[in-house]
C-alpha cells in the first residue's frame, strides 16, 4: 500500500468509528440519563411490585417493557442494569435487555415502514419478543442475580438501596434529586461508554480491512445465507431503529429467514452490545446471552427457509 | 485516578465531548457520520453531554455511584483499589472518540472506501412509499434515482437514451476501460457504518485524467449496461464539470 492509500485507509477508518460512536453515545447518553431517573425516582423493590412474582410471567412482562421503554440496544444496557438494582427480577430483565431493541414503537414503526404488513415485519416482531422471553425463562432458575453481575454490588447483595434511603425522604429538593440523577446517568456512561468505543473500534477496523464481498460471496442456500447474514449483523453494529432499511437492500438477494435472522439477532447481539454486556455481567453469562438467541435464531431462520414460501 | 481528579476529568470529556458534536454540528461536518434525520438526536446528544458534565461538577464530593460502597470511606474499601484503575481505563477509553476526531480531518466517505464495501448495484425501494420518486424528471434525478430507475423499470427501453445530469465523486473501477469511470454517491441510512456506494459509469474520452473523489458534475444521455449480475446506469458524457462537494456528500434512501 502507498503511504496515501494508508491516509484514505486511516480516513475512512476514522469516519466509520465516528458514524457508530457519535449515534450510539447519544442513544448511550439518553439511556443513561434514563438509568439516572429510575435511580432517583424509583424506590428499591418499585419493579418488583410491578412485575408478577411468578419468574416466567415476569420475564414475557420484561418483554414487553420496551413499549413503556423505546431503546436501542445501546441504551437498554444501562437501563436493564438499574432496574435490576431496582429490584426487577433477572427473568425479567434479560428479555427486556433482549427484547426492547426490537419490540418497542420506533422500530416496530420503522420495520412496517421497510418491509410493510409482510413475513418479514410479522416474523421480526414476534420472533424477537419470543426468543427474548424464552431466554430470559432461563434465567427464571437462578436466584441469586448478583451473582450474575460483574461488578461487586455491596448494596444490592443486602438487598438494600445504592444510597442511604434518607435521600428518598421529602428533605431532598427538586434540585438535589435533577443533581443525583445527572451523576448517576455520567457514572453509568462512562462506566458503558468504553465498551462501545472498544467495540465501535473493531466494527470499524473489521469495515475498513474486511472488504464486503468476502462476507457475501460465501453463500447463498438456506443454510449458509443465514449464518452469513447474522454474521454480518453482528459485524455491522447497526443500531436496531434503522437496520430495517439495510436489510431492505438485501431483500432481493438473500432467503426470508436470513432477513429474519439479521434482524432478530443484531439488535440483541452485535460487536458494540457484547461489549456492554461484558461491562454488567459475568463472562458466563454473557455466553448466554450470545448463544441461546443465536441457536434459537438460527433454527427459526432455517424453518422458515427449509418449510415455507415466504 | 483519585475520586476528585475522576470527577475532573469526566467534567472535562463530557464538555469536550458535547463541544465536539456541537462543532462538527455547525460546521456540517456531522453529516459526514451520520445521516440527516439524526439531527435532532445530536442536538440532544449535546444537550445531555453538557448536563452529564454539570453532573460530575455537582457529584465532585460524591462517591462513584457504580464501584464503591457508600457506606464505607475510600480507604476502608476493598474495591477502591480496583476502582482507581477502572477509572483510568473509563476516561482513556471515551477521550479516544476525541483524539480520533480532531487527529484525523473531517472527510466523507470516498473511493477508498468502495475498493472495501463495493457498488451497491441494486438499490432498496421501501414498502411504504417511495416508489413515486421513479417519476421524478430525469434532469432532476441524482445517481440513486437512476440505480432504482434501472432496476425498477419494466422495460429498460424507457430509460435509454433519457437526459442524464448528476453530480458524484470519480471512482476508478478496475473492471471499467480507460475511457470510463464510475461517479459515485454514498447512500446512508443510518450512520458511516452501513454506507453503500451507488454509482453510474461515465463514458469520457479524458476520464484518465480526473482523479478518485474529485467531485464532478456529469451531463449526457442514459445508457444500461451489467455489472455484477445486475443493470447499471451508464452516462454517455457530454460535458463534464469540477464541482463542489455537496453540503450533504452522502444520499438518504
Amino acid at each position: 500500500m502507498s503511504p496515501i492509500d494508508w491516509l484514505n485507509s486511516i480516513s475512512t477508518f476514522a469516519t466509520v468509528f465516528l458514524g457508530i460512536f457519535v449515534e450510539a453515545a447519544a442513544f448511550l447518553m439518553i439511556g443513561s440519563l434514563a438509568s439516572g431517573l429510575v435511580e432517583v425516582f424509583l424506590r428499591p423493590n418499585d419493579m418488583a411490585r410491578l412485575v408478577p412474582r411468578n419468574p416466567l410471567a415476569a420475564a414475557a412482562v420484561g418483554g414487553l417493557l420496551g413499549l413503556v421503554f423505546p431503546v436501542c440496544e445501546c441504551g437498554v444496557v444501562p437501563l436493564a442494569r438499574r432496574m435490576v438494582r431496582k429490584g426487577l427480577p433477572m427473568s425479567a430483565a434479560v428479555a427486556f435487555l433482549l427484547a426492547a431493541p426490537v419490540f418497542n414503537p420506533i422500530v416496530i414503526a420503522s420495520t412496517l415502514a421497510a418491509f410493510g404488513p409482510s413475513p418479514v415485519f410479522f416474523g421480526r416482531v414476534i420472533l424477537s419478543l419470543v426468543i427474548a422471553v424464552a431466554t430470559g425463562a432461563v434465567f427464571a432458575a437462578n436466584r441469586n442475580p448478583a451473582a450474575l453481575l460483574r461488578l461487586p454490588e455491596p448494596a444490592l447483595m443486602r438487598g438494600g438501596p445504592m444510597l442511604p434511603p434518607v435521600l428518598f425522604g421529602a428533605e431532598e429538593t427538586a434540585l438535589a434529586r435533577l443533581a443525583r440523577v445527572l451523576r448517576v446517568a455520567v457514572d453509568e456512561f462512562f462506566d458503558m461508554g468504553r465498551f462501545l468505543v472498544l467495540g465501535a473500534l473493531l466494527a470499524a477496523l473489521l469495515q475498513t480491512v474486511v472488504p464486503n464481498a468476502v462476507v457475501l460471496a460465501i453463500g447463498s442456500g438456506p443454510v449458509v445465507s443465514v449464518l452469513v447474514l447474522i454474521a454480518l449483523a453482528v459485524l455491522l453494529s447497526v443500531c436496531s431503529t434503522v437496520d430495517a432499511f439495510i436489510a431492505l437492500a438485501f431483500a432481493g438477494s438473500f432467503t426470508t429467514g436470513s432477513l429474519l435472522g439479521f434482524l432478530v439477532y443484531g439488535p440483541m447481539v452485535d460487536i458494540k452490545s457484547i461489549l456492554l454486556y461484558t461491562g454488567v455481567f459475568k463472562r458466563r453469562v454473557v455466553a448466554y446471552l450470545v448463544l441461546l438467541p443465536l441457536l434459537m435464531t438460527v433454527l427459526a431462520a432455517l424453518f422458515i427457509n427449509l418449510n415455507t414460501t415466504w | 485516578m483519585s475520586l476528585r481528579l475522576y470527577r475532573l476529568a469526566q467534567l472535562a470529556v463530557m464538555a469536550a465531548l458535547g463541544g465536539f458534536l456541537g462543532a462538527r454540528l455547525l460546521s456540517g461536518a456531522i453529516y459526514y457520520y451520520i445521516n440527516e434525520r439524526f439531527t435532532a438526536l445530536i442536538v440532544a446528544g449535546v444537550v445531555v453531554a453538557f448536563g452529564l458534565a454539570y453532573g460530575a461538577w455537582v457529584g465532585r464530593r460524591q462517591p462513584d455511584v457504580l464501584d464503591l460502597d457508600p457506606d464505607l470511606p475510600p480507604e476502608l474499601d476493598p474495591a477502591e483499589g480496583r476502582a482507581r484503575r477502572s477509572r483510568v481505563w473509563r476516561t482513556a477509553a471515551l477521550a479516544v472518540p476525541l483524539v480520533i476526531g480532531l487527529a484525523v480531518p473531517a472527510r466523507p466517505l470516498g473511493a477508498s472506501a468502495i475498493d472495501t464495501r463495493g457498488l451497491n448495484a441494486g438499490a432498496p425501494i421501501a414498502a411504504s412509499g417511495d416508489a413515486q420518486r421513479l417519476q421524478i424528471a430525469p434532469e432532476q434525478r441524482t445517481i440513486l434515482d437512476w440505480v432504482r430507475a434501472v432496476n425498477y423499470a419494466d422495460d429498460l427501453a424507457t430509460v435509454r437514451g433519457l437526459p442524464a445530469d448528476v453530480i458524484g465523486f470519480v471512482y476508478h473501477d478496475p473492471q471499467l476501460g480507460p475511457d470510463q469511470f464510475m461517479v459515485a454517491r454514498f447512500m446512508v441510512t443510518c450512520c458511516s457504518a452501513d454506507a453503500a456506494a451507488v454509482a453510474a459509469a461515465v463514458t469520457w474520452t479524458d476520464a484518465a485524467g480526473l482523479e478518485d473523489n474529485a467531485w464532478v458534475r456529469v451531463r449526457g444521455t442514459i445508457d444500461v449496461v451489467e455489472y455484477a449480475g445486475r443493470p447499471l446506469p451508464a452516462i454517455s458524457a457530454v460535458s463534464i464539470e469540477p464541482t463542489t462537494e455537496p453540503d450533504h456528500p452522502y444520499m438518504y434512501p
